[in-house]
């Protein structure tokens, strides 16, 4: 299995991902969001060339079709009519960004060398699924330390999206074999989900008059 | 007669097409947008009681198109989801419409509402009839969807608070149970390749064979993720927000109804690895009575009426769940019995207060409240009879169920928590009375009580609320009534880690 391609777009794949995170500009980061989509299809694309299955090629195309396309568009629709930058976060760039690289890349060595002890499939013990194994957990990590530190709801909602993209990563190492249908549905209802959160994102916007998550607090106790 | 095995497709089928009629003709006529949900939730209900009667009396579980299956479970459950969505659409006509005149919402907002009412019945029916692990997490994401528009139905600051923590909270939740799904069935596919490692009907046979750390490691991402949905402590924060914002039906349409779906969800994953891992039933059993107590307490520092019942769900989920997780005939069904019971009261307590909030314009805050009962008798012995349920007192329905929890826990040796099952019943008790003699008893003195104005809710309204009533007291004298479908609810749990047919 050439497995060099599959690295290096996997690690594009992170990469991304804390770029998407981490950038203030919400349009930049849209952008670098579409661009992990991206990637992430590359993903499965080589999978799809170097195991030999062709039932990967749907997969490529519904993360295409909503990763790539869709979920940037909704996000680029809630942009155009509220403020570009993120709300000042909780903690400064530098130091976010050195904490999160930090939380990554002990995560990544611990799923890495436990792996028998999450997944002891034939194929998740072995290069390269192994470690797009350990990067998908990753991003699912991402996705969370996003949740847990953002007050912009609109960074939620791409935390949110990272979250889900680290569990379908996983999919292509673990449920290799699943039917395109299911795939399909979960693809639909991240999609929805991911609507869903950025209208009601907006309408808090309107009423509140700010994506301050912290603000949201009138309901307690 | 229909062909059987097109009964579970046709639950789910019947309340799509009254969305499709709803969104696309609703606007322009009462019949096709009231009448169509009323139809739909009428005849849903005949439908569920048509797939209970060929589960239990007749053929079995049945097996349909696309990949359905109604067992003893999917059968309980579609007839109670079914039953309580009828009365809760009921509830709505004259609610709903008394909004709509008081300019609190537009027909256009109305028929969102009723075709998002819709959609998820039809969600709700699709979860309890999928055997696929993945169409049930992808079911139950469409429940949190279709009704999270719906928390923030009034487009208050409140209600946006609450929906916006609803959608993030439950789909991060989700998340891990999606992941949690994805390990076990990449651990199951190499002993049953292909389909059937999906499908939760192979997974007990597979359990024993899968490696331990995948297994509990998957049953703690169930626990968060389905547990999440359940409104589990510690993973409840949402809850409390969702189900006391949102319009009164609402509230109770997501205490009744929609922390059951996590319930069951829960029931149909976490029970099948119980008997094989012990530490597994205690975990379950401390983290449920976790629930019930840090709720009830929570519950007892409420003023907010919708905000205790909210949080008296919380308490109550737990009794559940942990009969749930306790594996035994005794612990299933009596989590199960809870499951209905629950439901049964909680959606009387809530519409209950929707009556009161009806009645004095939106008031529902137990110190502005007093002495209400006199005006409002009908509602005030609806509330008090689902106060006494919850509370576990007989002859009514919940004492039945707390007993046999007891019981299950007795019979395991689990003492605490059987003294903390205990405990929070007098608790619950103690604070639900004490909110609806206040509400309701004593002799009127103050506004809204002395208003010439207040009156009784109408019949639409509290005719749902007397026929969940009467049976909370039926099957608290006579809980024979239902002991087919929960027994043969329990047998579907249990059968999935035996060998042999699921009947």
């Amino acid at each position: 299995m050439h497995y060099s391609p599959i690295l290096t777009l996997t690690l594009g794949v992170l990469i991304t991902g804390v770029a998407a995170a981490e950038i203030r500009n919400l349009a930049v980061s849209t952008w670098m969001y579409l661009v992990h989509s991206l990637l992430l299809a590359g993903t499965f694309a080589a999978f799809a060339v170097t195991t030999n299955s062709p039932q990967l090629y749907w997969w490529v195309l519904a993360t295409v079709l909503t990763k790539v396309i869709f979920i940037p568009l909704v996000l680029r629709w809630y942009i155009i009519r509220h403020p570009t930058t993120e709300l000042r976060p909780t903690l400064g760039f530098r130091l976010s960004l050195t904490i999160l690289t930090g939380v990554l890349i002990v995560f990544f060595k611990l799923i890495h060398t436990y792996m028998d002890f999450i997944a002891p499939t034939d194929m998740a013990m072995l290069e390269p699924a192994r470690s797009n194994l350990a990067v998908a957990f990753s991003v699912f990590v991402l996705g969370l330390y996003i949740l847990a530190t953002r007050r912009d709801a609109i960074k939620n909602a791409i935390g949110i999206c990272l979250l889900e993209n680290g569990a379908h990563l996983s999919l292509v190492v673990l449920a290799p074999t699943l039917p395109e249908t299911v795939l399909l549905g979960i693809a639909t209802s991240i999609v929805v989900s991911v609507w869903v959160l950025v209208y009601i994102t907006s309408r808090v916007v309107e009423i509140i008059g700010t994506p301050d998550t912290f603000k949201l607090s009138e309901l307690r106790g | 007669m229909m062909a059987v095995h097109l009964l579970p497709m046709t639950l789910i089928g019947v309340p799509i097409v009254a969305a499709a009629i709803i969104f696309s003709l609703g606007r322009w006529s009462r019949i096709c947008r009231e009448g169509a949900a009323f139809g739909a939730a009428l005849l849903t209900v005949y439908l569920a009681g048509l797939t209970a009667a060929q589960v239990i009396g007749g053929v079995g579980a049945i097996t349909g198109p696309p990949g359905l299956r109604a067992d003893g479970l999917s059968a309980l459950m579609v007839l109670l989801v079914s039953v309580l969505s009828l009365v809760i659409v009921g509830y709505s006509l004259q609610y709903m419409q008394k909004e709509l005149q008081e300019g609190k919402t537009t027909t256009k907002r109305l028929v969102i509402y009723y075709g998002l009412l819709m959609l998820f019945l039809a969600a709700m029916m699709w979860v309890c009839l999928t055997n696929n692990m993945i169409w049930l997490y992808v079911a139950l994401e469409a429940t949190t969807l279709a009704t999270a528009l719906m928390v923030c139905f009034h487009w208050s600051r409140q209600g946006m608070e609450a929906s916006y923590k609803y959608v993030l909270l439950v789909v991060t939740g989700l998340c891990f149970a999606l992941f949690g799904t994805v390990l076990l069935y990449s651990a199951a596919a190499q002993y049953a390749p292909g389909q059937p490692a999906l499908l939760l009907t192979e997974l007990g046979r597979i359990i024993p064979q899968i490696p331990r750390s995948v297994s509990l490691l998957a049953v703690a991402f169930f626990v968060v993720g389905f547990g999440t949905k359940a409104g589990l402590i510690p993973f409840h924060a949402w809850l409390p927000d969702a189900h006391s914002e949102a319009p009164a039906p609402i509230s109770a349409l997501l205490s009744g109804l929609v922390i059951k779906v996590g319930a069951y969800a829960l029931a149909r994953t976490i029970t099948i690895f119980a008997p094989h891992y012990d530490a597994v039933i205690v975990f379950v059993a401390i983290m449920a009575s976790a629930s019930m107590l840090i709720g009830i307490l929570l519950a007892l520092a409420q003023d907010d009426l919708k905000r205790m019942l909210a949080y008296s769900t919380v308490s109550q989920v737990g009794y559940i769940i942990e009969g749930l997780g306790f594996g035994t005939y005794l612990g299933v069904y009596g989590g199960l019995f809870h499951l209905v019971n629950h439901s049964l009261y909680k959606v009387l307590l809530f519409l209950s207060v929707g009556a009161v909030m009806y009645a004095t314009g939106g008031m529902r805050r137990i110190s502005e409240l007093k002495g209400l009962g006199r005006r409002m008798p009908i509602t005030a012995v609806c509330f008090l009879v689902g106060a006494f349920a919850i509370g576990g007192l007989p002859p009514l329905n919940g004492f039945w169920s707390k007993m046999m929890l007891y019981m299950a826990g007795g019979e395991l040796h689990l003492w605490w928590a059987v003294a903390i099952g205990l405990l929070v019943s007098i608790l619950t008790l103690v604070c639900l009375v004490r909110a609806g003699y206040r509400i309701f008893c004593g002799h009127p003195t103050t506004e809204p009580a002395t208003n010439p104005g207040l009156k009784e809710v109408p019949v639409s309204i509290w005719l749902g609320m007397i026929v969940l009533a009467v049976l909370c007291l039926v099957i608290g004298v006579y809980p024979q009534l239902i002991h087919p479908l929960l027994h043969r609810g329990t047998e579907s749990i249990l059968a999935v880690y035996r060998a042999g047919a699921i009947p």
